[in-house]
């Protein structure tokens, strides 16, 4: 089969690769019908992402038609349509029975590699390195999806692939940030990055009750689709973020504020250049910007969430100001298939509809231009979505 | 190095190699020298290394699991072969890099049926160490805490075992998470990428 795989920062080809085949009794195979490129495969293309190895498959967000199922397998059948969550989860380990499944005991095979370095394994993850399992992804035409009963989701009719595609981690995603926040009717809530992640927030936000929501980013494409979305958009590189956020909210702050940039933040002020000079000679994995402005920025006694992925070490973190003003932190890989029926059925039901920030429609073959594009933030990029 | 740490580990503990020695001096002559190592593994002579996990299943389960035989290569991977040679002595062919034995294993079950005791002893030599899988109930009713320690001989202090001992702790780890996911999942979590 052709999949898109990892060979080295900044190049990823298409590849002939073998097909996969069941290995264990609860896999599923599903042929991929639509797939996409998320802002956190960014990180692997660009080298923040540590335990990748050539040849890779990449890839966490895709939806398809299963065509083989292991023996044990009871809950789906070959000629379902299905969506995947990114986050791989037995369903019978204590964190899935509490719904945390992203945290789940049994996914990860490399779960030694990774309690190195976090002191206890998580869940494996598709197309994300070796830490997170190294499952292959589903950037391809064929993905393999272990533990099926648990993590496949059929797709109702009158949904189609596209719409139920972004129910594998962005939407689910946007949705825990926003619950994350604990908001309330009335709170307001600043979401820092307006990419698919930061838009899934806002439209959350204004789901779970939010009166306003103020959405921070530099591109005006992204803010425009933010505005449409009803939040109010706020150009960091036009405006001073803190003072018009201060005033705007009467000198108290948002409520809650959402993280939805992470390791990459882009800045040109002086924490920025400090946090990419020391990222360059690797004293730093992370680039930390956008956190460190939302804990100024919120307001005493509020909510910091952060659904933007952050790999290792930051430098700078303000927990003094973060304590005397008392802010709970909330953060995580989402709990995908906690989310995933509810949303399926906002879909259903037409309270929203998930494709409005697609903007480009390729076909996978095109998949390193894509990557290369989206990188860059060129042809107003917000969300590549590939065809098989 | 890594033929070390495969020695050591297929062993269940390298520092055995001086505790065959002594127990050769310390245990008069008619003892059979499978006996040796889980005699005294008893004393304070020996070093441990000890992990645990909780799983997600009733203490029975666990027990007749880790007890069954045929089930012991699937969790513990360098396992390759179990041959009983009567209720309480099996033979088991281990594999782990470059390096095969054959250990001559004593297996001692609790009264409560709450601990396994696996006594090593390469088969032929007095070389030997001891694994001991110990469980117990809780958190809640239908979960089982599982530790699983090995013991090995003090010799290794120094440079040798701070090399060593994570190795023997990583590898526990692996054992116990395999052992996990077979009560919890039935099945080894198993990725493409290697």
């Amino acid at each position: 089969m052709k999949a898109l795989a990892w060979h080295g920062v900044r190049d990823v080809r298409i590849d002939t690769v073998t097909d996969p085949g069941i290995v264990n009794p609860h896999d599923a195979i599903v042929e991929i019908k639509k797939t996409a490129i998320c802002g956190s495969d960014l990180h692997i293309y660009n080298g923040y992402i540590m335990g990748m190895k050539g040849g890779d498959i990449l890839g966490h967000e895709f939806a398809g038609e299963v065509v083989a199922v292991g023996a044990e397998v009871k809950n789906v059948k070959v000629g379902d349509r299905v969506v995947v969550p990114f986050t791989i989860s037995c369903g019978k380990c204590h964190y899935c029975s509490e719904e945390l499944f992203s945290l789940c005991d049994n996914t990860n095979p490399h779960s030694a590699a990774i309690s190195k370095v976090t002191g206890f394994p998580t869940a494996g993850l598709y197309g994300y390195s070796h830490l997170y399992g190294g499952y292959s992804g589903g950037q391809a035409q064929y993905v393999r999806v272990p533990f099926a009963d648990t993590d496949t989701f059929k797709i109702p009719d009158g949904i189609d692939f596209e719409q139920a595609l972004f129910l594998t981690d962005i939407f689910p995603t946007g949705y825990m940030a926003a619950e994350n926040c604990g908001i309330k009717p009335g709170d307001v809530v600043a979401v820092w990055g307006c990419g698919p992640v930061g838009l899934f927030a806002i439209k959350s936000a204004f789901m779970l009750g939010a009166d306003r929501v103020i959405a921070i980013d530099r591109f005006d494409a992204r803010l425009k689709l933010a505005l449409q979305a009803g939040a109010e958009p706020l150009n960091y590189e036009r405006h001073n973020v803190e003072e018009i956020i201060h005033e705007t909210t009467g000198g108290r702050g948002p409520n809650a504020c959402i993280d939805a940039v992470g390791m990459e933040a882009h800045s040109v002020s002086l924490d920025g250049m400090y946090d990419a000079s020391m990222q360059k000679i690797r004293m730093v994995t992370d680039r930390a910007h956008a956190l460190r402005e939302a804990i100024r920025v919120c307001g005493k006694g509020g909510a910091i969430s952060i659904p933007g992925v952050y790999a290792g070490i930051i430098d700078k973190f303000p927990l003094g100001i973060a304590f005397a003003k008392g802010l709970t932190f909330k953060m995580g890989q989402t709990h995908v298939q906690r989310y995933l029926p509810k949303l399926m059925k906002a879909i259903e039901n037409g309270e929203i509809d998930p494709t409005f920030l697609i903007t480009h429609r390729w076909p996978l073959s095109e998949a390193p231009k894509a990557y290369e594009l989206f990188a860059r933030k060129m042809d107003n990029a917000v969300k590549f979505v590939l065809t098989p | 190095m890594k033929a070390l740490t495969a020695l050591t580990l297929v062993a269940g503990g390298i520092g055995a190699l001086v505790m065959a020695r002594r127990a050769t001096e310390v245990v008069a002559g008619n003892l059979e020298a499978r006996s040796i190592a889980g005699a005294l593994i008893e004393t304070d002579t020996f070093e441990e290394v000890a992990r645990s996990k909780t799983i997600n299943s009733k203490l029975p389960e666990v027990y007749g699991f880790v007890r069954d035989m045929s089930m012991l290569p699937r969790f513990l991977p360098m396992v390759k072969l179990v041959n009983m040679v009567d209720e309480k002595r099996s033979l088991w062919t281990v594999k782990q890099g470059p390096v095969s034995v054959v250990l001559d294993v004593d297996i001692t079950s609790g009264p409560d049926d709450d601990h396994v005791q696996f006594s090593f002893m390469l088969h032929g030599t007095a070389l030997g160490a001891c694994q001991i899988w110990l469980l117990s109930v809780g958190p809640e009713l239908n979960q089982t805490r599982v530790t699983a320690r090995l013991k090995y001989h003090p010799m290794l202090h120094g440079l040798v075992d701070r090399v060593i001992r994570p190795a023997m702790t990583a590898e526990l780890d692996i054992y116990l998470a395999r052992l996990k996911q077979l009560m919890e999942t039935g099945e080894i979590a198993t990725a493409e990428m290697r």
